[in-house]
């Protein structure tokens, strides 16, 4: 492709360390520092939160106790919301609903856009003139932008923003592979394989694939605290979750409107929000230079 | 470079047509007619066939799918996007009248995001692995991880209301700007500062600048001549896709602040299905936000001598 | 398309930019300013066309009405003297003022008159509302240019209601500018002219000195006191809720709930609280199909319904009870409404076993078994869709699913409520009509009213209910009219045809710096005419 580097910034070559396992110099690398492995901590508590669900909560999050807006007490941790629902227990449940909104937006970012990279890298020619200029297409929109379009086509729902957050990520994930394949597909062993006659698929994905997968950890770390940052703006916009679910985004919005009055109900979610979003981006920083500091991915 | 620019220009009008194509599209699958939609919406819902027949062939609703594109794309290539369902306004109009308040947000939050980030970032990369890099990045990472909302909403409970300084809302005078500028800035600071950082402790380990503190020169003069230009330049691109992305994406800071740009009006119209608008805002914004990522495009290749821009 | 449009807003923004500075230091002359929540701002100003009461009001600033609906409920002259209607109430007479002048100095007369309703009527104008709320008139004759009388072939008793709120625009310059541009460039006979309109931001009127105080209301004759009114629209209630305590605004109008505590005690602050006749917050019922299509199914949802404990839950208990299709607060009320279902739980649940929703263990909703026309071990799954006040449904959502009922609360924006109306696709949707006049009950439950742009949606006939409504129209008097209201009102709640939630006052918190504020009749309406502004 004809331009500068600048705009393949995002997609710089890089070969992963092949060597894996804990001992992998990478690993010794991250877990020299400290910020990203507290974090990767708070990210694992929340997963236990997530899955034990219900079942650690001490109210059902659904279920109105009839008194709205209690200041937080002994009682209830963090308050009472507008409907008289327990925040705390919300909390804990919503980290279900918000970290697998994360989970599944990244999935559904990272699978087809990957993909669709590794085709484009490898194939070239028309393939990858098609894949990038509608990979440029979808660039164009911000992806908060890019979420509105899917959820005016799909409609409202968090099934909806997780697609719409994804599919804004497709293009991201498919440049930085496109990036890495082509780099990777002129290293002598990947010719190698290919004078062999190994077919082209299993090229890509014994070798190129494997190779290229450090950013792609990288940007998907990143990536599941800005899904969950912009569910939580489609929320705010009423275009998100719907009531009554805990979603931390809905949960935070709900409560703006006596954020003076009573501002747990919506600082608590908010915090909740910020400790999975600050942790995602410490981790996916500290991935990036154990990986590889000139590593350039942006989430 | 007239040449690079040229080819680059090119190459941005099949994106554009894609992106036409794309949200025409979705657009115009979506269920619901347009001419019920803008007599339910407007007309109270008293909708006789007769009028629903007559707006059908006023919209031209009854042509070939293709036709009402090409038709569409001819009118939008001489700025025309069509009518507003809501507002039975030109949708062109209803954008220009409020692009100027976006553009005035987006330029200021990137000020604000820059005159945060850069210093923060700066003092981390020189103060590295002490307490104060610590500070400074913890700063970073929060203010970027906020939902930016809620960040409004306490700046406005804070300045506007406790302390008086700032009116809440609005969208006339400097005064109106400074919390939605502060806050929207404040989020991207975040992303500056760790890039300027990341970018500078890279710069600094290069053999010039150790060269040029051998050579004995002024630790400030290593530092502003050739640390931070050269940081800069990585940071260029960053800026670029930011500033895109405020002008484009700053929906959420304006629905907060009351302001009259153009991402509240894409939600207003997204919530009251005014699809025409919606796909008038969508493609301006999106235009707005390619060309915004040329220019930075064109300048990263003016600013860095190690690129040779091929054409 | 980018670079000219980059440009062009470059050129605005330094313009306005400079339009902004130069305007600073003017602020300081007598500015009042309004906050109005943003989702009551118009999409168009022209209330000919647009639908909305809060366009009704902003143009009652730039244009006298014909008459005007007093504090106390009546109607008084503004730009017409006096009338007179037929005992029949088919043609009506009114007499104009003489000697008043659009602000653009084009003279108003019976012949302006004219042209304002036929504008009205005209398709082109696509009005979404007046033109039904005038009323299909035969002719509209120019007896002398003083008088002016209107033949209808139908008895029109509520067109004064209409006029109250019908802008009476200069000719002159709505034929000028034409319909797409009179919007912004609006001219009347009232107490302010349009000096700017920012669409999603403000609107700004400045006094006009040729007003000869023709509103009633007004006490001192020519020009009002303020010279300028600001009016903003603000996206957050936090803030609308601040901002007449911090002095961005002087007075906020439609404030939320949440801050009434906070004005009520302030004495620095006026506090109103108007509630508003014609219809609740309330929920008509599709009963065209399952689940509603049994009233079984229907009046167990008044009996879990539990609106004083909604009141208290998110309001502090200052939305006002709205028990039946009326308000309460309606002179025609019928105040058997609130006691016919009692609020119990178990008699919600007993009649959904009844009609074949049985509960199942283990699970929170009961599901269909033997119920006609839906699959068995389908859930009980009750859409809810209103415009607003979300929060009255997801309190209700909680009630109802102590019965078993899945209550699925969805906001949906007006063209998409009217397009499931006409589909007739939802089980409970919002509908309100706030017309103080209880004609309205026929424009809601008649079933001839169920048709393309009308506003009956329930589908359910019943003769009875439909004589008595029709009574409404004919007779001439209101305690006669009253009676039969009540007669339909019952009929209503037998069948359980709608789900009363509450009503919401306007509430409105006034400045100490603003003397003479006054509010309508109803809440949406208030007259700045004798508003002046201490320094």
């Amino acid at each position: 492709m004809a331009g500068p580097v600048a705009s393949e910034a995002l997609a710089a070559p890089v070969v992963a360390p092949a060597s894996r396992g804990l001992r992998a110099p990478w690993v010794r690398r991250f877990l020299r520092n400290k910020g990203a492995v507290a974090s990767l901590l708070v990210l694992l508590a929340w997963c236990v939160v997530a899955l034990l669900g219900t079942r650690v909560v001490p109210y059902d999050p659904t279920e109105t106790v009839d008194l709205a807006r209690q200041p937080p007490s002994a009682t209830y941790w963090f308050g009472t919301d507008l409907l008289g629902r327990d925040v705390f227990s919300r909390v804990l449940v919503g980290s279900q609903i918000s970290l697998w909104l994360g989970f599944i937006s990244v999935t559904l970012g990272a699978v087809p856009g990957v993909f669709l990279g590794l085709i484009a890298g490898y194939k070239g020619g028309w393939w990858d003139t098609v894949i990038s200029r509608c990979m440029d297409a979808l660039l164009a929109f911000p992806s908060i932008l890019l979420a509105l379009v899917v959820i005016v086509a799909l409609g409202t729902s968090i099934e909806n923003v997780m697609i719409a957050v994804g599919i804004a990520t497709v293009p991201q994930y498919a440049r930085l592979v496109r990036g890495s394949v082509l780099s990777i597909k002129q290293l002598p062993y990947v010719e190698a394989a290919r004078v062999v006659g190994n077919r082209p698929w299993r090229i890509m994905l014994r070798h190129v694939l494997v190779n290229a997968y450090a950013p792609v950890v990288v940007l998907s770390t990143l990536q599941i605290g800005n899904a969950i940052l912009i569910g939580s703006g489609l929320s705010f916009l009423g275009l998100g979750a719907q009531p009554p679910t805990p979603e931390w985004g809905l949960m935070s919005a709900e409560g703006r409107e006596v954020l003076k009055r009573a501002w747990w109900i919506s600082t608590f979610p908010g915090l909740a929000i910020l400790t999975v979003v600050v942790a995602c981006n410490l981790v996916g920083d500290g991935l990036r230079s154990a990986f590889d500091p000139r590593m350039r991915v942006e989430g | 470079m007239g040449r690079y620019i040229l080819s680059r220009v090119l190459q941005l009008l099949p994106v554009l047509w894609l992106i036409t194509l794309i949200v025409f599209m979705i657009m115009h699958v979506l269920p619901g007619d347009p001419a019920e939609l803008m007599l339910a919406g407007a007309e109270g819902g008293a909708i006789t066939p007769e009028r629903l027949r007559e707006l059908h062939q006023e919209m031209g609703l009854d042509d070939p799918l293709v036709v009402q594109y090409l038709r569409f794309l001819g009118h939008a290539m001489i700025g025309d996007l069509g009518q507003s369902i809501r507002f039975r306004m030109p949708v062109t109009e209803l954008i220009l009248d409020r692009f100027a308040s976006t553009l005035e947000l987006a330029v200021f939050g990137l000020l604000v995001a820059l005159l945060i980030g850069v210093p923060l970032g700066m003092l981390a990369a020189l103060r590295q692995n002490t307490a104060i890099d610590t500070a400074a990045m913890g700063i970073a990472y929060v203010s970027a991880s906020m939902p930016i909302y809620w960040l409004g909403l306490v700046s406005i409970l804070i300045f506007s209301f406790i302390l008086g300084w700032f009116p809440p809302a609005g969208g006339d005078g400097w005064q109106t700007l400074v919390l939605p500028a502060v806050t929207l800035g404040l989020v991207s600071s975040g992303l500056v500062a760790r890039l300027i950082r990341s970018s500078m402790v890279e710069v600094l380990a290069e053999d010039y600048i150790r060269t040029s503190r051998a050579k004995g020169l002024p630790e400030r003069l290593v530092l502003w001549r050739h640390g931070l230009k050269n940081a800069l330049i990585p940071v260029v691109t960053m800026v670029g896709l930011q500033f895109g992305g405020m002008l484009a994406g700053a929906v959420v800071t304006e629905t907060v602040f009351s302001r009259p740009g153009v991402g509240r009006l894409v939600v207003s119209a997204i919530l009251a299905k005014d699809y025409p608008l919606v796909q008038g805002c969508i493609i301006f914004l999106a235009t707005v936000y390619l060309t915004v990522n040329l220019a930075v495009d064109v300048a990263y290749a003016w600013l860095d001598p190690r690129i040779r821009y091929t054409v | 398309m980018a670079r000219w449009s980059v440009s062009g807003s470059l050129r605005t923004l330094l313009v306005s930019s400079a339009l902004a500075l130069a305007a600073g230091p003017a602020f300081a002359q007598a500015n009042l300013v309004i906050a109005f929540p943003a989702n009551q701002e118009p999409a168009q100003l022209d209330g000919h066309i647009d639908p909305y009461q809060s366009t009704w009001l902003l143009n009652s600033f730039i244009a006298d009405p014909l008459v005007i609906l007093d504090s106390d409920g009546s109607y008084k002259p503004a730009l017409a003297t006096s009338w007179e209607s037929s005992p029949d109430g088919k043609v009506w007479t009114f007499k104009l003022r003489s000697g008043v002048t659009f602000q653009d100095g084009t003279p108003f007369d019976a012949a302006a008159v004219k042209y304002n309703l036929e504008r009205i009527n005209d398709p082109k104008t696509a009005s979404a509302q007046l033109k039904s709320d005038v009323g299909p008139w035969k002719s509209v004759e120019v007896v002398d240019p003083t008088t002016v009388k209107i033949t209808y072939d139908t008895p029109w008793v509520t067109l004064l209601d209409a006029l109250r709120r019908t802008p009476i625009w200069s000719p002159t310059a709505a034929e000028k500018f034409g319909l797409a541009n009179f919007s912004k460039n609006l001219v009347g006979a009232g107490p302010f002219t349009l000096a700017e309109w920012v669409p999603n931001d403000r609107i700004v009127f400045k006094k006009w000195a040729g007003y000869g105080g023709w509103n009633p209301v007004q006490k001192a004759k020519g020009p009002v006191g303020v010279d300028q009114v600001t009016v903003r629209w603000i996206g957050e209630g936090a803030v609308l809720g601040n901002v007449v305590k911090s002095g961005n605004a002087q007075i906020g109008f439609t404030i939320p709930a949440s801050f009434v505590d906070e004005y009520k005690n302030d004495k620095t602050v006026q506090f109103i609280s108007k509630d508003q006749s014609g219809t609740g917050l309330q929920m008509v019922m599709n009963t065209r199909k399952p689940p509603l299509n049994d009233v079984r199914v229907r009046r167990a949802l008044h009996h879990a319904a539990d609106q004083a404990a909604i009141n208290k839950l998110l309001y502090d208990g200052y939305y006002a009870p709205s028990e039946g299709p009326l308000n309460n607060n309606h002179r025609c009320f019928w105040d058997g409404a609130g006691k016919m279902y009692e609020r119990s739980a178990d008699k919600a649940k007993a009649l959904l076993e009844q009609a074949g929703w049985k509960a199942v263990s283990g699970k929170p909703i009961r599901e269909a078994q033997g119920v006609a026309g839906v699959p068995d071990g389908t859930p009980l799954k009750i859409r809810y869709n209103v415009l607003h006040h979300k929060e009255i449904g997801e309190a209700l959502q909680a009630q109802m699913r102590r019965a078993g009922i899945d209550l699925a609360v969805e906001v949906v924006a007006g063209p998409v409520q009217l397009d499931r109306v006409r589909k007739a696709d939802f089980e409970l949707m919002y509908e309100r009509q706030r017309s103080p006049d209880p004609l309205i009950l026929d424009q809601v439950w008649n079933s001839k009213w169920d048709q393309p742009g009308g506003w009956a949606w329930t589908g359910f006939k019943d003769d009875t209910l439909d004589t008595t409504l029709n009574k409404l129209r004919a007779l001439p008097s209101i305690d006669e009219r009253c009676a039969a209201a009540r007669d339909a009102q019952k009929i209503i709640m037998e069948n359980a045809l709608m789900l009363p939630t509450l009503s919401d006052p306007v509430f409105v918190a006034v400045s100490g710096k603003v003397k003479g504020f006054q509010m309508g009749a109803e809440g949406n309406w208030f007259f700045l005419n004798n508003v002046t502004l201490d320094k």
